[in-house]
């Protein structure tokens, strides 16, 4: 492994070494992850629309959760069936 | 290559999650799952057997997402795999790791609490099978990876029999027995015409270490026992003739195409038809013995 390719966020460009360009992570997990980075319009929609398609998914399998466990109660006490 | 939208990494979306957990393996687990859960004799709530496929289904996408938080180096390596959410670069494993360990967490525990131990352990002990057994141990070193690591992919028909029932009885484990000596025969069939693939990213497949023709016979040899066992049932009276009907053809056309991949000297993947044929066949047979299996036992009790 090169010294390169051992550093995550790193893509190469081009062929030679030096074309390359750090990427910002956007996971604060992530050892890059830097909260003063600014993003472009393009980016930060980008960003804002997987962040929304993920919450309304979470947001679904909670009230899912919910739904089933409210169910499992009833069934558990004979309330139904 | 990882996905870069003007220089930034993006955040994993939704369905890279959904990826993880492998669907299409989900939805045979399901399937059997619920075959053994009928079959079994006695009651259950819907409630509570809803609950407990839902358990099954979310510990198999615990098992699918923590393989492939393992085996992302080796995923990258193979063009069938190279394009799943980590070696693709869209997601982290950090993220996947913690997936992973949070289903499994969740399937466990609320079958333990909704349904039963027993079935809950066995459920557990799947996960830890095929995550940590077979991902981990067999799979990277030993070419009988898939005999010994079939048995992950056997259990899920016994936990739905648990779970209605709440112990294992003979059933069950010719439930269990059929999937297992059913696996070695379609995976070496997949292994056969993508030998290469496993063999560029260096995993130990029986086609890889003893050769295609000693591969052949093993699926050849690995039919027989498969046949007698799917017939059992049949002959300890726990089904009808139906089953026992249905059993029979379906295994005179495994045999007759197991003896196809037998007798076939291919070296290229292209000229192996045979293998192709039968892997596409075993995963039909599987579903409608265990179809076949299911409706005969709720009509018999």
């Amino acid at each position: 492994m090169t010294e390169l390719e051992s550093v995550p966020n790193i893509i190469q460009a081009g062929e030679h070494p030096a074309e390359t360009i750090r990427v910002r992570a956007y996971d604060p997990h992530q050892a890059e992850y830097d909260p003063t980075a600014r993003y472009s319009d393009e980016e930060t929609i980008a960003i804002r629309a997987r962040q929304k398609s993920r919450s309304i998914v979470v947001g679904a399998l909670l009230f899912g959760m919910c739904v089933m466990f409210f169910g499992i109660t009833l069934a558990k006490v004979g309330y139904w069936g | 290559m990882t996905i870069v939208t003007s220089g930034i990494i993006l955040p994993a979306d939704w369905r890279d999650f959904w990826a993880l957990t492998k669907p299409r393996v989900m939805s045979l687990v399901v399937f059997t799952a619920l075959c053994g859960l009928l079959a079994a004799p006695g009651d259950i709530h819907p409630m509570i057997a809803f609950t407990a496929i839902l358990c099954i289904a979310v510990g198999a996408g615990a098992s699918g997402a923590l393989n492939q938080y393992y085996e992302a180096d080796i995923d990258a390596k193979m063009a069938r795999t190279a394009t799943r959410p980590l070696p693709g670069g869209r997601m982290d494993r950090q993220s996947a790791l913690h997936f992973g360990i949070g289903l499994a967490a969740f399937s466990v525990v609320t079958m333990g609490m909704a349904v039963n131990w027993l079935s809950a352990g066995l459920l557990a002990f799947s996960i830890f099978f095929y995550a940590v057994v077979y991902t981990i141990w067999l799979k990277p070193n030993t070419p009988q990876n898939i005999v010994i690591g079939g048995a992950a992919g056997a259990f899920p028909p016994v936990i739905g029999w648990a779970a209605v029932t709440g112990d294992i009885t003979l059933l069950p484990v010719i439930m269990f027995a059929i999937i297992f000596l059913w696996t070695p025969p379609h995976f070496w069939a997949l292994a056969l015409f993508m030998k290469s693939d496993y063999g560029a990213a260096g995993i130990p497949m029986l086609p890889n270490v003893a050769g295609q023709q000693a591969t052949r016979n093993q699926i050849f040899l690995y039919t027989f026992p498969m046949v007698a066992v799917s017939l059992l049932p049949y002959f300890i009276s726990e089904v009808s003739w139906a089953y026992g009907a249905v059993a029979f053809i379906l295994n005179a056309a495994f045999l007759a195409l197991a003896f196809g991949v037998w007798s076939n000297r291919a070296v290229d993947a292209a000229d192996m038809k045979p293998e192709k044929r039968l892997f596409a066949f075993s995963i039909l047979y599987l579903f409608l013995l265990f179809a076949v299996f299911a409706a005969d036992r709720m009509l018999m009790l």
